[in-house]
């Protein structure tokens, strides 16, 4: 009886528990892949749980906004790239909660003998006049590079695949250094043939994905917000400690989602996207964070001067203070 | 089965049976060669069947590729004519539909079609057209999502490139399945205004490379220009993985090189063949491959190699199979061959046997064959035979020589007889001590001796040789003994003696035999020796201190020459002095260095000598010479003969006349048991009662063992002489050694008190000897003790004339 009377007390506890756990819906920017690691671990580990949190996660696309989802009220958070939300109009109705991503990853990569195998490319004024496919989500950091090396090229939409530039239909193409470049490569490209253009390198060195929710929710929500960001910063750092664990659950996330992604690539990804999130001793950073001074940089990378969003308004004081 | 449990038995075994070692043999040998062919065969056949493989698989491959590509080329062929088509026509929804069902119905590998209008062209009233197989019918729609479409790679590609492609197999959301497209631009006034396509699903593709001959042999692999995986036999790779993505995740770096190298040779050929170490596996497969050229794609086959190795496997384990049963078919001729050979060698190993044993009737193999074995069996057959007679003959000549050896025996036993062999030869004459032996060297010798008592006082002896041995040796000798000892009764002269045995022998000595001989006559009243010698050894004189050859005038030997003449020598004869005969064995006797004893070792030998009886002497020299020998055979005969005499030594007990009974012992209480067998020989003789027997045995012990103990300071051997007389009433014994003088009567009466060590010597004992005596008397003569002991009897004994011991 006793026994019975102790099993209903933690079976009511539990059920308090899990309907006192806040529902909360993240969007991702793209389609299951490592580049999102932190979160699948911080989920998969029960960082959510444990700060009451009942995290869904929502894989993106090429035809998911996650922006207008969470100003639409479909997400509570996304992940996105700065530059993406500050190239907006609406702008000011996000705020950045955590800087995940703190490196560029955005490369340019060419053809070293060019499209027709007879002109070669080798410094960026070499790509004047080269047909050169872009992202068009992805166009300011591209741009703030073409200006600043003052090329003129002729730009081609680029789409889901870099397939006209594997078909020498273009000199260069976008590439993620974690992801499209490393594909390249996994289809019989080589180093050799290429010149990759790394914006990190070239000092257009724009801070890339981050974790964003309208200003509402950060107003109205305020301690969810900071526990999610606490969670999910949590998982980043189980992934980064954990990664042949984390492989594992990304592989999963990719196979349930019968995506074409095969394991060395994602580990790739993987590796890539971690030094993107932690710093190298000297970066001059620290995970989570951005800081004015960069916040500046990036303003001014994308040509925004006077319209950008107060930094105080538009960064959270946990990004302003980042991850410790 | 107990020869398996037990190798080391059965090895034994096989050493053993001829039969099974060339069984095994034959059976081995065939297996290896048998064995070395099959391998042989095995390793050609698997060389000219991969190599046949290969070209094999190498031109199907090619000839796969080239029918796919000519399918691709059907496909392209309708989508290029409706593009043709399309830009001379209208473009509207009724065109499109037309062109559409054209396009399905012309080719019945195309799943489905789409016509795609590029953008600003809203008067057509459609975007895109899709046209699709369900079953036997056709659908149509208009697609769902354009702008998708548009960022496609069948639109894009072909829009920016203006010229037909051909995609990467992707998945298409409308149809529900992966595809690949072929996708024609249709240009009008140097602007794309539309794509034109057709799908071909994967699995259709599949189908169709499975119905090419090599699907069936194995299993088809497509790759895409750009190294993606289109077809595997692992459908898990198939749109995911790259040829570059399976070497990076490969386990090890073996496997990474091995893929990155099959990688190489197929982006670098167009077409070939490949034998590569399947990753994470020990076994090997073969690619065969060929191009499409349209697509850029290789087309090829993975086949194990087991898999094609599979009939030369198979046939190697039939052939080894029809191997074994035909070895062990062989088994019944082994068998049979063997059982030819080893049969007839077992019955003559049985008949040798019976042989060993002394039967000479074993049966033997039939006769008949011609072969080794039949001559074996000839061979000892007439072994069987020569044996047999040999050893009849053998038995036959055994018996002879038996009977040689015997008739040589009893005339050994006759030459011996004819020598005087009873010492001491005269007791009656006390101090004369004379003793003699021949040591033949062969059954029967050439040597004598001789000596006699020609009268009351004078002792006829001599020494000689004859030349030769053997029986002829010994029938001389004989002749030369008895002729000379009863020429020398005759004559009484040795000079004279020896002259006339000279001349008997001499005459007709057909033999040309002859004998050295020393003879002489001694007078023991006046101790004077008169000798002569016919070509003999001279004998030696020898006391204490001095041994010297005696002077001898030469002459001939004996038989040598008629005529010859003789002389007389005389001597005195000292007392003490001794006289050693010998012959030339004595000097001549070699020792395995072949060395000679030689006659300075014989006098110094005799100078060593103390004082000895003749015996002893004798003795000695033989064991000295045996010593000197070391075991080399004796090569001619030894004879020596030592005498002494003494004058007449004043005997105290006897009162001059010779004693019953005399008995010499050694000082050694081994000696003792002597003592005991000479009495019991005088109680058979002289009937003495039991106790009688045991008090003088006990006296005597008592006093010989005092004697032994205490009386002598030095090793050497010394002789304690027991004489007895055996009178009316009394019983008298002399006792006489040359140890310590030692006076029993003059000992005190032992103190009883003492204990055993603080006694004097002898106490006991004498007091016991003292009152068991009559008489005990006690003299010391010439360096000897002389005690004399009287018994008196109380039954008179029987006084017996002298007798020899």
């Amino acid at each position: 009886m006793k026994r019975i009377l102790t099993g209903i007390f933690f079976f009511l506890l539990s059920a308090a528990g899990s309907a006192a756990a806040e529902p909360v819906r993240l969007v991702l920017q793209w389609q299951h892949q490592s580049q999102f690691a932190g979160y699948y671990m911080a989920l998969e580990k029960g960082f959510y749980r444990a700060e009451n949190l009942d995290v869904t996660l929502i894989p993106g696309g090429a035809h998911v906004d996650p922006l207008r989802m969470i100003r639409d009220g479909q997400a509570d958070f996304c992940t996105t790239m700065l530059s993406s939300v500050l190239g907006r109009h609406d702008r000011n109705e996000f705020v950045l909660l955590q800087q995940v991503l703190n490196r560029s990853n955005l490369t340019l990569v060419a053809w070293k003998k060019g499209r027709h195998g007879i002109d070669s490319i080798a410094a960026p004024s070499d790509l004047d006049q080269r047909r050169i496919t872009l992202w068009d989500g992805f166009r300011p950091p591209y741009e703030a590079f073409f200006r600043r090396y003052g090329i003129d090229p002729v730009i081609i939409p680029q789409y889901y695949s870099f397939s006209l530039f594997l078909h020498r239909g273009a000199d260069a193409c976008c590439a993620m250094r974690y992801n499209e470049y490393h594909s390249l490569i996994q289809h019989g490209l080589r180093d050799e043939e290429l010149t990759v253009f790394d914006f990190h390198e070239l000092g257009v060195d724009l801070p890339e994905d981050g974790l964003f929710a309208v200003a509402e929710t950060w107003r109205r929500r305020l301690s969810v917000c900071d526990a999610f960001v606490r969670a999910s910063m949590k998982g980043w750092q189980y992934a980064r400690d954990h990664r042949r664990e984390t492989l594992d659950v990304v592989m999963r996330y990719v196979e349930e989602a019968r995506l074409p992604a095969n394991r060395p690539h994602m580990e790739w990804m993987l590796d890539t996207i971690l030094q993107a999130v932690f710093p190298a001793t000297d970066a001059g950073w620290i995970p989570g964070q951005l800081t004015e001074e960069r916040y500046r940089k990036a303003v001014s990378i994308l040509g925004l001067e006077g319209s950008e969003p107060a930094y105080g308004d538009f960064v959270t004081p946990g990004a302003q203070r980042g991850l410790h | 089965m107990v020869i398996l449990l037990h190798p080391e038995r059965s090895v034994a075994y096989i050493n053993r049976s001829l039969f099974l070692r060339l069984a095994l043999l034959i059976l081995g040998g065939g297996s290896l060669v048998v064995l070395a062919i099959v391998l042989f065969n095995h390793l050609t056949m698997r060389r000219t069947l991969l190599d046949d493989q290969e070209r094999y698989y190498t031109a199907l491959a090619s000839s796969s590729a080239y029918k796919f590509n000519l399918q691709l080329l059907q496909a392209q062929k309708v989508v290029d004519e409706a593009a043709a088509l399309f830009s001379a026509l209208p473009h509207n929804k009724g065109t499109a539909l037309n062109l559409l069902g054209r396009i399905l119905s012309r080719n019945p590998d195309i799943y489905g079609s789409a016509i795609a209008l590029a953008g600003g062209q809203q008067a057509a009233g459609f975007q895109i057209l899709y046209s699709w197989r369900a079953g036997d019918r056709m659908q149509t729609m208009e697609r769902s999502q354009p702008e998708q479409d548009y960022q496609s790679d069948w639109f894009y590609l072909p829009y920016h490139l203006r010229k037909p492609v051909w995609t990467d197999p992707y998945y298409d959301a409308d149809a529900g399945t992966l595809m690949v497209t072929y996708s024609a631009p249709v240009v009008d006034r140097r602007r794309v205004v539309a794509v034109i396509t057709c799908d071909l699903s994967l699995e259709g593709l599949k189908a169709s490379l499975s119905e090419l001959e090599l699907g069936r042999h194995g299993n088809p692999l497509l790759i895409s220009r750009f190294g993606k995986i289109i077809l595997h036999p692992r459908s898990e790779w198939v749109h995911k993985e790259t040829l570059y993505s399976l070497a990076e995740g490969a386990q090890n770096a073996e496997d990474r090189e091995t893929l990155l190298a099959v990688s190489r040779e197929l982006t670098a050929k167009e077409s070939g063949s490949l034998r590569f170490r399947q990753p994470g596996k020990r076994t090997y497969a073969w690619l065969y491959f060929g191009s499409v050229p349209l697509t850029e794609w290789k087309i090829g086959f993975l086949i194990p190699e087991e898999q094609i190795l599979a009939p030369v496997v198979n046939l190697g384990i039939k052939t080894v199979l029809i191997a074994l049963t035909g070895v062990l078919l062989l088994l019944v001729p082994a068998f049979f061959i063997a059982a030819a050979i080893t049969k007839p060698l077992q019955v003559l190993v049985r008949a040798a046997d019976r042989l060993a044993g002394g039967d000479f009737e074993a049966p033997l193999p039939a006769d008949g064959r011609t072969d080794e074995i039949g001559r074996l069996i000839v061979a000892f057959d007439g072994m069987r035979t020569d044996l047999q007679s040999y050893i009849s003959e053998l038995t036959r000549t055994t018996a002879e020589k038996e009977k040689i050896a015997s008739e040589l025996s009893i005339a050994r036993e006759i030459q011996h007889g004819i020598l005087p062999k009873i010492f001491p030869p005269f007791p009656q004459r006390s101090g004369l001590d004379l003793y003699a032996m021949l040591s033949s060297a062969r059954e029967v010798g050439g040597d004598l001796y001789d000596f006699t008592l020609l009268d009351e006082d004078r002792l006829y002896f001599c020494i000689g040789d004859v030349s030769g041995k053997g029986v002829p040796a010994s029938l001389f000798m004989a002749v030369g003994k008895t002729l000379l000892k009863s020429t020398v009764q005759t004559l009484q002269d040795p000079a004279k003696a020896l002259f006339h045995v000279n001349n008997e022998l001499a005459e007709g000595n057909d033999t040309c035999m002859f004998i050295t001989l020393f003879c002489g006559i001694l007078d023991l009243r006046t101790n004077e020796l008169v000798y002569a010698n016919a070509g003999h050894n001279p004998p030696v004189l020898f006391d204490r201190d001095r041994a010297s050859f005696l002077d001898l005038i030469f002459s001939p030997p004996l038989a040598a020459m008629p005529d010859s003449p003789y002389q007389n020598q005389r001597l005195v004869l000292p007392a003490d002095a001794k006289l050693l005969l010998y012959t030339d064995g004595v000097t001549e006797a070699m020792n395995p260095q072949l060395e000679l004893f030689g006659e300075e070792r014989l006098l110094a030998f005799l100078r060593g000598q103390p004082r000895q009886t003749a015996e002893g002497c004798v003795s000695q020299l033989v064991k000295t010479v045996a010593e000197f020998a070391q075991g080399a055979e004796q090569s001619d005969d030894i004879t020596l003969l030592c005498l002494s005499y003494g004058s007449s030594r004043p005997s105290a007990a006897g009162n001059g006349t010779s004693p019953t009974s005399l008995l010499v012992v050694t000082n050694h209480h081994a000696e003792l048991p002597r003592l005991v067998t000479w009495l019991e020989g005088l109680q058979t003789r002289l009937e003495w009662s039991d106790d009688l027997v045991g008090q003088i045995n006990l006296i005597l012990e008592e006093w010989l063992v005092n004697v032994m103990s205490y009386a002598f300071d030095d090793d050497q051997l010394h002789e304690i002489e027991i004489r007895l007389w055996q009178k009316e009433k009394e019983l008298r014994i002399e006792v006489r050694d040359d140890g310590k003088p030692f006076d029993p009567t003059t000992q005190t009466e032992p103190d009883l008190g003492l204990s055993l060590e603080e006694r004097p010597i002898g106490g006991l004992g004498i007091l016991f000897i003292r009152n068991s005596l009559d008489e005990l008397r006690y003299q010391r003569q010439e360096g000897e003790n002389v005690v004399t002991m009287v018994k008196r009897l109380e039954t008179p004994g029987r006084e017996l004339p002298h007798a020899e011991t």
